[in-house]
């Protein structure tokens, strides 16, 4: 069995991406095909729940019962990525809950993979919270996502100050995620479906579509520029989840 | 030494795109497609170089004989070539994505129709760049379009390095130059655009005499019922030589796209 990974999408402001970062993520690991589960704090009512029903369980992190059908349930699943798309302004409470159930303590000992994406706004505001972030990270390796989805320029960010605040992450890696076009990135989102299913002009319940051609490749242009980032911090390694799934698959198949 | 490159996918994610976006491309089985579809595209990044001209004299050809043509015309403002061959002529803009999305789900659709662009100069990055971003040329081949960029030729040296850049860029399609006798006034251009393919030589159109043209330019008629029947309203010798001169071009055309079959032919005998 492969040691469970956590990935947690957040960040303290609003409207920066986070949900859409999710979604490539849970592409990603599809087109992996690295089992993935995820969970979706915008109760009651999730985004990410509606693009992917069947994989997303909408929580409430501040309930006791719904962190533990996250935590409890990692080895039992059969799922090897956990991923939460956390809602605006959880991120650090999110982070101060798993240091209070020991969770960091046990990504620290080596028994679950714990990364965190941080999706980071254009203002200071976002800089700030990474040094709010890093109080509680432990050994999670920690991503810091620019994400462009929004046309939003790093505009406030003087090279020399966002340095001395990445500095305060031991190890933090950068990630840039590119602007999608605007309309196709509305289509996807009147569709209703994930990125790979609106590429491949499929439906949700994978009935042919009749998705723009030219949308369908902004899309794939798009994602696969994304994907090159995840590629690039070897991402099918740190979950560490690939080569053992498929060896798995490989047996059970006979 | 003619040198064609390949696009392949390199990454694991970049495959799996690939075949996800391919397997989604509604082709045709071999039997109900037995000859692709040309698709002419008619582009430089220079204004004043016979575009519309050239784009006027292919339509023409196309739609010899009762054969079908859908062309657009990418000159917004202008739009000359509606204005000349109105019935089969879509006006088309890349301002906005609603109408890329518009022209390029359009252009996709291979309905057996040969299609024909007239890219305005204006609009030439943007269009390539579209292009790219979607892989239109890749998915145009995989419905069994035949993708050519003719490509005005002139000794000004950004027209040569656009020319080597769309070869550099679309190696699935043929880039052809295109020599036009009026355009080049005796200027020798030939060596400046090699072709990457033997199909891929340059195209010569002959200077039309300039009372040829005033004539031509006030023919509400296409040049292919010239070729068919000569014009009453010219005297007798006009009306010959513009046949005459209609049937070298198209002879041109023709020639060419035999050389594009016997290519085609050449490299599926030896894969």
């Amino acid at each position: 069995m492969a040691k469970p990974a956590v990935l947690i999408v957040g960040a303290d402001k609003g409207g920066v991406g986070k949900t859409t970062v999710s979604r490539t993520l849970l592409d990603y690991f599809a087109a992996h095909q690295i089992p993935t589960r995820a969970f979706d704090t915008e109760a009651p009512k999730g985004t990410l729940k509606r693009f992917y029903p069947d994989m997303t369980e909408i929580v409430d992190m501040n309930l006791v019962p719904d962190q533990m059908k996250i935590f409890d349930t990692l080895s039992a699943s059969h799922a090897s990525v956990t991923i939460i798309d956390v809602r605006a302004g959880l991120l650090s409470p999110t982070l101060q809950s798993l240091r209070d159930i020991g969770f960091i303590e046990a990504a620290k000992k080596g028994q679950i993979t714990f990364g965190v994406f941080h999706i980071l706004g254009p203002t200071i505001t976002s800089l700030d919270e990474i040094g709010e972030t890093a109080a509680y990270l432990g050994d999670a390796k920690y991503f810091m996502v620019k994400n462009f989805i929004n046309n939003t320029h790093y505009f406030q960010w003087d090279e020399q100050t966002c340095a001395a605040y990445f500095r305060k992450v031991k190890d933090a890696v950068e990630l840039s995620i590119p602007k999608l076009n605007e309309m196709a990135c509305e289509q996807v989102d009147l569709a209703s479906v994930p990125f790979l299913s609106f590429i491949a002009n499929k439906k949700l319940n994978g009935d042919p579509a009749s998705y723009s051609f030219v949308l369908r490749g902004y899309v794939r242009h798009w994602l696969g520029n994304v994907w090159a980032e995840y590629d690039r911090i070897r991402l099918t390694d740190l979950v560490a989840a690939r080569a053992q799934t498929v060896s798995i698959q490989r047996a059970a198949a006979g | 030494m003619l040198k064609r490159e390949r696009i392949v996918a390199t990454s694991y994610s970049d495959r799996v795109l690939a075949a996800l976006y391919d397997n989604t491309l509604t082709r045709k089985p071999a039997w109900q497609t037995p000859k692709a579809t040309p698709f002419y595209i008619i582009a430089s990044p220079r204004a004043l170089c016979g575009k519309t001209f050239l784009a006027l004299l292919m339509a023409d050809y196309l739609s010899q004989d009762g054969g079908r043509v859908d062309a657009y015309d990418l000159n917004p403002g202008e739009y000359a070539l509606a204005a000349c061959r109105p019935s089969i002529t879509t006006k088309a803009d890349l301002a906005t994505t609603p109408a890329q999305a518009a022209l390029f789900d359009r252009l996709i659709s291979n309905d057996d129709k040969p299609k024909l662009i007239d890219l305005g100069y204006s609009l030439f990055e943007p269009f390539f760049a579209v292009c790219e971003q979607v892989e239109f040329i890749e998915a145009a081949r995989r419905r069994s379009f035949d993708v050519v960029i003719l490509f005005p030729a002139e000794p000004h040296p950004s027209a040569i390095a656009a020319y080597e850049d769309l070869q550099r860029r679309f190696p699935n399609a043929a880039v052809v130059a295109v020599l036009n006798e009026a355009v080049l006034k005796g200027s020798r251009v030939r060596e400046s655009y090699p072709p990457d393919r033997e199909s891929a030589v340059a195209l010569q159109v002959p200077l039309m005499p300039a009372v040829l043209k005033s004539y031509a330019e006030r023919l509400s008629q296409s040049l292919a019922h010239v070729r068919a029947q000569l014009p009453a309203n010219m005297p007798m010798g006009h009306a010959l030589e513009l046949r005459s001169w209609t049937r070298r071009v198209f002879l041109e055309f023709r020639e060419f796209e035999l050389r594009l079959t016997l290519d085609k032919l050449g490299t599926s005998l030896r894969s």
